[in-house]
């Protein structure tokens, strides 16, 4: 019952073959290495797992791998290609994060937010996070670094 | 998660035919949002899969004049990114704001909330106040069913094995009116609906109300519709209608709220979204999407 | 005195790899051969396991062995050992391992769990100490009379289901009450709640086949779970090693061996294969530690200026199917029940009991919360039959300089100014509202003082190795799990200030091997700045002298005569005379080659300076050690109609002694403060009546999010220094979370005249109170 799927993967093609019934999150980090979204929740309630599915956020562990055949999947090994981006840069700067667990997921949703709205206002920030959990932070400081990169470029 | 076969059809009639073959044992997917957490808990466990996601038609998100057609396959976020739902279909694209968040948004479609009928699926008292007609495509062609008529109960609709939605369509309204969603959380955020209440008001003193999370399914509530026809909304007309509403509701207790609880937040709320309606009808009110709560 | 690195901004090592997502979890890790297990649960939280039949699941594909628990010989634990890592005769609550499938991937595995086939005869299921405490009640451990006890502290009550019984007598309480002019007596509840990490449990364990054990975990005491894991197979405690990776936030649950033993226990059945198992977030909720559940019956009198006269005290910690972990809670709420006030006479008892619920373990500040939240709330309660304000009175009653806390240790001065901390939260939110009520809102301020000291084992010790290189650098070891709170930027800050060169030559550990790392006890009860701290500098002075030594046989002067500035050693009166470091710190190598001098590589260790254990007979002690205080409060708004609690604003002062890294004090006190709240309106750990967990996923069980953050919170620190402690700093991680549900509870009362004694408080019981007491309003304005 194994199907071959393809999809692209931080701007590289890949080809592997999946059961039906493996979440995508599984896929890309026990098969393919990918370790960045990490297994929070299982139930798409925390948003560790989030990836870019074509730009757009998604939980990773609620989706079928197979389901992403002929798409592109984006985590942080692809933005940071270059080297940390302006917003890493921001959350460093901020002592955004502290266990670090929610970082990646956290990250893939602002960036998203950032793409389609480059200079959102604070409550359009705390809206667009609103999914992602942190434990630590009390989230100010996430917030704080967002704001400070909508206010550049 | 059981194993099960997957299968991707690229037009209705393929999946119908799929769907008719293998019957109570395939789940459709398109968001998965909900299916594959229920699979994955052991609640469900389909032999087969029918990934609607390749079939084009169903991604037909547009306004004909008549009718505002949501295909199967628009997810909330796309809602929410349409100028003309946020224009024509203010409830509708409120609604859609509150469910979960934006990562579950970008999956989760409108058809797949109503599909799950769970009763505090938050795009169906919005459907509801809007008179929406689901479209449900059927090897025999397409049968229409109005919203009303959609739900049988929780996580029950009218839908058979073999029969698919097609798409949520939705009449334009003829003159001026205000509408709101509520809807109340244990907390803020994301969050399953404790109580949520949509109304409607129109120019000539038309009043629709309806509710989720407080009966086995999403209910209208036609009596203080009626009740409120021709009215104006003075105190003591809210305070009557708000009674009157919440004869239609059954709430029960669970983990986020006790049963007594949302019968009175209930009225508190049909009454607080029926003012933000009329203040919205007069252009004094707060705008869509801002928090009523 | 002027710092040059600490109290100073700093870069957080670490810090990068964990934006970046390269930070490496234990469940990112995988090793070669590496097996994957899954746990069978049982149907019932209380019942006797009269059979398991595994041959079904055991054909199943991919499996290579189902686990179950007859082969275990013996309990095992720390204080008290009543635990086994898998149940082997009866099942003690829901989330209890019954058996366990090790297969070649974690989809086999869990596939062939439902093939297990278990018979169980189900007995009754108590959820809370009172009920666990009836005279007919069934027996949760029938033999506890013959688990081991470190000393007579954590003996059971065999026969009942009592697990530790804990007295503190101080002065003479019938005598206090008789001075009393006032007395004020309730009941509190803090009901259970779960530390929730993002990132849940996960253990990699491996039997080698030479008998040696490795473990890879997520858990801030690596050298706790060497010793248990040691002991529970018989084994060296030198042939158990523990490798700790970067850890996705603990807040207490990963402090104790956990999932440890169990995962230990699971991969002895296949030597020589590593074995994983990384809990689902339902198994993190049901199968690990939960925190709190502790009730407490209060009494305290006062004079009529509000003099405190005596506390009268019973606590019922319902501590869940296994006591060890849970025991040390109970002490600590015991011994902290008198909160920040001064009582002549104080009589306190605990009780920590079976009950059929996840065993009670280690959660931010435990012990502490749920004592003081109902010592806060008295407070709040006496000051008003007394008629003065609740300020006033905790002012009255403060613990200060030469006064005794209830178990009898005597503050100094030093410890802290909570008169200070009161004023600048005072300051930020004074005491009367200006307008209480207004068309959809009513308002209310409330505060609470707190105290916390580290509350751990005597010997309790942690140590910093420090190794100079030839280029002059330092490597820095320890065995401090940075969790998130910032210790390793700590660490290498004092550091950098006690061996006088800047942080950037200074490479701190980010990951702890018991082979290699010097011994810890485990980085609990916010000690880790205190303790190891003074690690640091006792290690770099020992550094500094042998640099000495070496550099005095260079210079030709005698050690004392020399000066260390981080780059050379030097004369005092001739500082051209001088030697280079890195010329010196493996020796120094004269002209020909002959080498002398010493390599400078040390270890240093520090401990509480003079902690006892209680007495046995009155319970009294130098139990603490080292205190932090502070004083928190807050202004809420209550929605007239809906019940909803909002923070408008929140202000925590806390006396720290000395700020070492100022983001990241800050940083701890807006995430405890977010996390106190959750405490207090939100999160719980519900049991139904059979014992099952009713909200195991981040849906029903409420976690704060962004929409709950107070609308502005205020972070003042106080530095009064610390006697004992590093450049005079104490230590902070977990107090920010103490006075949140008391200080928030006394505000809603502002606001609505109405006592909560339990926590959490829900929209829908505030909502009750105002039908109650006809606050609500009818919606005819707007």
């Amino acid at each position: 019952m194994k199907r071959e799927i393809k999809f692209t993967l931080n701007g590289d093609p890949v080809k592997i073959e999946v059961m039906p019934n493996e979440k995508l999150l599984d896929v890309l980090r026990d098969r393919l290495g990918v370790k960045s979204p990490k297994h929070g929740c299982g139930r798409g309630e925390c948003g560790a797992c989030t990836v870019l599915l074509n730009g757009k956020s998604i939980r990773s562990c609620i989706t079928l791998a197979i389901e992403v055949d002929g798409q592109e999947i984006t985590t942080l090994e692809g933005l940071e290609k270059n080297g940390m981006t302006e917003l890493q840069k921001s959350f460093l700067q901020h002592n955004s994060f502290q266990c670090g667990f929610c970082a990646p997921g956290m990250t893939l949703t602002a960036t998203e937010l950032l793409k389609k709205n480059p200079h959102p206002d604070e409550e359009e920030i705390r809206e667009a996070i609103a999914g992602n959990l942190c434990r630590c932070t009390g989230y100010k400081n996430i917030i704080d670094a967002i704001v400070d990169v909508s206010k550049k470029g | 998660m059981n194993n099960f076969d997957y299968a991707k059809p690229s037009t209705l009639k393929e999946a119908i035919d799929i769907y008719k073959k293998y019957g109570e044992k395939a789940k459709l997917l398109m968001g998965g949002t909900d299916l594959v957490v229920l699979m994955d808990d052991g609640v469900l466990s389909p032999e087969m899969v029918i990934d609607l996601k390749g079939i084009e038609e169903l991604k037909k998100l547009e306004f004909d004049g008549e009718y505002l057609h949501i295909g199967a396959g628009v997810t909330f976020n796309e809602l929410i990114d349409s100028p003309v739902v946020k224009e024509k279909f203010p409830v509708i694209w409120e609604a859609s704001r509150t469910v979960a968040s934006t990562g579950v948004r970008n999956k989760a479609t409108l058809v797949g909330n109503i599909c799950s009928a769970v009763p505090s699926a938050d795009s169906a008292p919005a459907l509801l106040v809007r008179g929406a007609i689901v479209v449900i495509a059927t090897e025999n062609g397409d049968r229409e069913v109005p919203i009303t008529e959609f739900f049988t109960g929780p996580r029950r609709t009218v839908l058979s094995p073999g029969e698919i939605v097609k798409e949520v369509k939705v009449p334009a309204s003829n003159g001026k009116f205000g509408g709101s969603y509520i809807k109340l959380g244990r907390y803020d955020g994301e969050d399953l609906a404790q109580v949520g209440v949509a109304t409607i008001v129109t120019e000539n003193k038309d009043y629709k109300i309806a509710f989720c999370a407080v009966a086995p399914k999403p209910v209208r509530a036609f009596e203080a519709e009626e009740f409120l026809k021709g009215k104006d909304l003075t105190d003591d007309v809210l305070e009557e209608a708000a009674k009157i509403a919440v004869k239609a509701i059954s709430p029960i207790s669970d983990i986020r709220a006790s049963k007594e609880y949302r019968l009175y937040v209930s009225g508190v709320l049909v009454k607080r979204s029926l003012k933000a309606s009329f203040s919205r009808l007069n252009g004094n009110g707060p705008a869509y999407g801002e928090r009523l709560v | 005195m002027e710092y040059k690195y600490i109290g100073k901004d700093a870069k957080r090592p670490s810090a990068v790899e964990r934006i970046t997502g390269k930070a490496i979890f234990v469940d990112d890790i995988r090793l070669p051969g590496m097996l994957y297990a899954k746990i069978l649960y049982p149907k019932y939280a209380h019942a006797k396991i009269l059979s398991i039949d595994t041959s079904e699941a055991e054909k199943m594909p991919g499996v290579v062995k189902v686990v179950t628990g007859k082969n275990i010989k013996h309990p095992f634990g720390d204080c008290l050992h009543d635990r086994l890592p898998m149940a082997v005769d009866k099942v003690r609550y829901i989330g209890e391992p019954v058996a366990a499938v090790i297969a070649d991937t974690e989809r086999h595995a869990r596939a062939a769990l439902s093939k297990i086939k278990v018979e169980y005869e189900p007995l009754p299921v108590y959820t809370d100490a009172l009920d666990a405490m009836k005279k007919d009640a069934v027996l949760i451990h029938e033999h506890s009379e013959k688990y081991f006890y470190v000393t007579p502290l954590y003996k059971p009550t065999p026969g009942t289901n009592i697990a530790i019984t804990y007295e503190i007598k101080k002065g003479d309480v019938k005598k206090g009450f008789k001075e009393a002019d006032v007395v004020v007596e309730d009941e509190f509840n803090f009901h259970h709640m779960s530390s929730v990490a993002i990132e849940p449990h996960a253990t990699i364990a491996l039997h080698h086949l030479d008998g040696t054990v490795e473990i890879w975990t997520a858990n801030v005491g690596p050298f706790a779970v060497r010793e248990q894991v040691a002991e529970f197979f018989g084994k060296n405690i030198s042939d158990v090693r523990v490798h700790i990776p970067h850890i996705g936030g603990c807040f207490g649950y990963k402090s104790d061996p956990g999932i440890e033993p169990l995962v230990a226990y699971i991969a002895s059945f296949v030597p020589g294969r590593p074995v994983k198992l990384r809990l689902t977030r339902k198994e993190d909720f049901t199968s690990t530690f939960i925190g709190r559940g502790i009730r407490a019956r209060v009494k305290v009198g006062a004079t009529k200026d509000g003099k405190l006269t005596a506390l009268e005290e019973t606590l019922y910690l319902s501590t869940g199917a296994y006591a060890d972990t849970g025991s040390n809670i109970l002490i600590v709420a015991v011994q902290t029940s008198g909160g920040v006030y001064y009582f002549p006479n104080a009589h306190v008892k605990g009780y920590s009991v079976y009950t059929n619920t996840p065993p009670v373990g280690a959660l931010r500040a435990y012990g502490h919360p749920e004592a003081e939240f109902a010592i806060e709330r008295i407070m709040d309660m006496l000051a008003r039959k007394l008629d003065m304000s609740p300020i006033e009175l905790r002012k009255k009653n403060y613990i200060t300089d030469g006064k005794t806390n209830v178990v009898g240790e005597k503050f100094k001065k030093s410890d802290g100014d909570l008169f200070k901390c009161t004023e600048s939260v005072l300051e930020a939110i004074p005491p009367k509202v200006e307008v209480k009520e207004d068309e959809n809102y009513l308002y209310g301020v409330g505060y609470a003082g707190l105290i916390k000291a580290p509350k751990a084992a005597t010997f309790a010790s942690k140590g910093c190795h420090i190794k100079f290189n030839v280029d002059g650098t330092v490597s820095l070891n320890m065995a401090g799990g940075d969790v998130g709170q910032g210790l390793w930027t700590v660490a290498r800050q004092i550091a950098a200030e006690a061996l006088k060169m800047p942080p950037e030559k200074i490479k701190v550990y980010n990951e702890i091997d018991t082979q290699y790392s010097p011994w810890e006890w485990q980085t609990v009860g916010s000690m880790f700045t205190f303790q190891g701290g003074n690690a640091i500098i006792r290690a770099a002075n020992k550094a500094i002298d042998a640099l000495k030594r070496n550099a005095s046989l260079v210079l030709k002067r005698d050690p004392d005569m020399l000066e260390y500035d981080g780059e050379y050693v030097y004369d005092r009166s001739y500082p051209d005379v001088k030697v280079a470091v890195k010329d010196i710190c493996r020796g120094y190598v004269t002209e020909d080659g002959t080498t002398i001098g010493e390599v400078v590589d040390v270890t240093s260790y520090f401990r509480l300076p003079g902690v006892q254990g209680p007495d046995p007979e009155t319970g009294m002690g130098r139990t603490g050690g080292s205190y932090t205080m502070g004083f928190q409060g807050c202004k809420v708004k209550i929605d007239k109609r809906t019940g909803k609690v909002y923070i408008d604003h929140f202000a925590t002062s806390i006396d720290v002694g000395k700020v070492i890294f100022p983001k990241g004090a800050e940083a701890q006190v807006l995430g405890g403060v977010l996390m106190g709240i959750g405490e207090t309106l939100m999160e719980e750990v519900r049991f139904k009546e059979n014992g099952e967990i009713a909200n195991p996923d981040l849906i029903r069980y409420k976690l704060p999010r962004i929409e709950d953050l107070p609308g502005k919170q205020t972070v003042k620190f106080i530095e009064t220094p610390d006697a004992v402690g590093p450049f005079g700093a104490r230590g902070l991680g977990e107090h920010p979370m103490i006075g949140v549900a008391p200080a928030i509870l006394n505000a809603i009362y502002d606001a609505i005249g109405y006592d909560f004694k339990e926590v959490p408080v829900t929209q829908d019981m505030v909502k009750k109170v105002l039908e109650e007491k006809g606050l609500t309003v009818k919606d005819k304005e707007e």
